[in-house]
C-alpha cells in the first residue's frame, strides 16, 4: 500500500502513530533507496546497512522535514550523503593499495548476477569510473529517471549544472563501453 | 561501432535481493528507534552511580552521630538531672514550703499547750527519776525567737547503766585504744 507524503509525515509526527508512519514511508520508498544505494555501494549488505541508517536518520529527523519539499528528495538526500559517506570510510579501511576505482569495478563484475546482460555489466563499470558528481547525477536521471529539478534539490546544485553533468556523464560512459566492449567482442 | 545508452534497458547487473529482506530491513530499523524508546520506557529504576568522596563523607558523619549519640546517653549527671520526677497521678509529691516566722511561732505555741495537756505516763517505775521538762520560749517583742528550753536529766535505762559500769571499769588507755580502733560509720544513721 502506497501512501503519500503528506499522510506519512502525518503519520511520523504522532506519537500513537509513529510506527505505522515509519513503516509507511519504508513501504513506499525501500524499494527506490535500495537500489540508488547499491548502483552507488554495489555491495548488497553494505546497502542493506546504509538504508537503514538512512531510515533511522529519516525518523530522528523527521521534526526538520519542511512541507515545502517532496519526502523522497528529502529521503534521496540523506540515503545519498550515507552512502557517499560509507564509501569513503570503505576506501579509508581498503588494506590494498589498488585503486578506488579499478576496487569498484572488480566489485561490479563480483556482484553482477548470473543473467546479468554484459552491456548491463559494462555500463555499471563505466559509472564508476565517473566522478562522484557525474556519477550521482547519471544515476539518478538515467535509471530513477528524476527531473533535474529534484536532483537539483537533492544535491544542492543548480539544474544548468546538472543537465551538464548528465551530458559530460553520458559521454564517458559511451565512451568507456565502446571503448571496452568492443575490444572484448 | 556506435553506442546509445538511451536505447539500452534500464536495468542493473545486480541480483534482486531476497523476499524477506526488506521485511528483515524494516524490522531492523523499528527495534533501532521505536523499539528503543519502548524498552526506555520500561526500564529498570535508574541506579545512581555512589562517588567516593561522598561515601567518605556520609561514614564520617555516621560514625561521629552515633558516637555522639552514645556519650551524651552515657553520661549520668546530664541523664538524671534531665529527668522529669515521676509523679503518680493519684499522690502529689508535697514540697516543703518555708513558713512564715509568725506561723511558726503560733505553732509552737500550740504544740507547748497541746504538750501540757499531754497526760504523764502510768508506767514510769520508782526507781526511775523522773525529771520534768521545763521549756520556755520566750518571745520578744521583735518577734524573734529564742529558745531557753532546760533539758533535765532524763531517767536512764538499766542497759545505760550497765554500759557505764562497764567503762568505768577501763583505764583511761584502754579507752583511748578502743576509741582509735573504732571508726565512725557514716551511713550508721541512715541504716538506724
Amino acid at each position: 500500500m502506497k501512501f503519500k507524503d503528506e499522510e506519512i509525515v502525518n503519520l511520523l509526527t504522532s506519537p500513537q502513530t509513529v510506527e505505522k508512519g515509519l513503516r509507511a514511508m519504508m513501504d513506499t520508498y525501500q524499494s527506490r533507496l535500495y537500489w540508488h544505494i547499491r548502483r552507488l555501494i554495489v555491495d548488497h549488505d553494505g546497502a542493506q546497512d546504509v538504508l537503514q541508517d538512512a531510515f533511522i536518520k529519516a525518523y530522528q529527523n523527521i521534526h526538520q522535514f519542511k512541507n515545502d519539499s517532496k519526502l523522497y528528495t528529502w529521503l534521496y538526500r540523506i540515503a545519498t550523503n550515507e552512502a557517499l559517506q560509507a564509501l569513503n570510510k570503505m576506501n579509508r579501511m581498503k588494506k590494498t593499495d589498488e585503486d578506488a576505482e579499478y576496487h569498484m569495478q572488480n566489485l561490479v563484475a563480483d556482484n553482477a548476477g548470473q543473467d546479468a546482460e554484459e552491456i548491463q555489466v559494462f555500463l555499471q563499470k563505466a559509472i564508476q569510473t565517473l566522478p562522484e558528481k557525474q556519477k550521482l547525477v547519471f544515476n539518478m536521471r538515467y535509471y530513477d529517471d528524476l527531473p533535474y529539478e529534484d536532483i537539483s534539490k537533492i544535491l544542492d546544485m543548480s539544474v544548468g549544472t546538472c543537465k551538464t553533468n548528465y551530458h559530460y556523464a553520458k559521454d564517458k560512459v559511451e565512451n568507456y563501453i565502446k571503448d571496452n566492449y568492443s575490444q572484448e567482442f | 561501432m556506435e553506442i546509445d545508452i538511451e536505447k539500452l534497458k534500464r536495468k542493473t547487473p545486480y541480483p534482486e535481493p531476497s523476499e524477506d529482506f526488506f521485511a528483515k530491513m524494516q524490522q531492523n530499523v523499528i527495534s533501532q528507534t521505536i523499539g528503543q524508546h519502548q524498552i526506555v520506557v520500561g526500564k529498570e529504576a535508574k541506579v545512581v552511580p555512589l562517588n567516593f568522596k561522598w561515601m567518605a563523607a556520609a561514614a564520617v558523619i555516621l560514625i561521629g552521630g552515633i558516637t555522639a549519640f552514645f556519650s551524651l546517653n552515657n553520661n549520668p549527671e546530664i541523664s538524671i538531672a534531665q529527668q522529669s520526677p515521676i509523679v503518680d497521678s493519684v499522690y502529689e509529691i508535697e514540697t516543703p514550703v518555708q513558713k512564715p516566722a509568725a506561723n511558726l511561732l503560733a505553732e509552737n505555741t500550740t504544740a507547748k499547750q497541746n504538750q501540757r495537756e499531754t497526760p504523764t505516763p502510768k508506767y514510769l517505775n520508782e526507781d526511775q527519776t523522773l525529771v520534768s521538762k521545763k521549756a520556755k520560749t520566750e518571745v520578744s517583742n521583735s518577734g524573734n525567737i529564742s529558745d531557753t528550753q532546760d533539758y533535765a536529766a532524763v531517767p536512764k535505762d538499766k542497759s545505760d547503766l550497765d554500759v557505764e559500769k562497764v567503762l568505768a571499769a577501763f583505764t583511761p588507755d584502754q579507752l583511748k585504744d578502743i576509741d582509735r580502733n573504732s571508726e565512725q560509720d557514716v551511713y550508721l544513721d541512715l541504716y538506724n
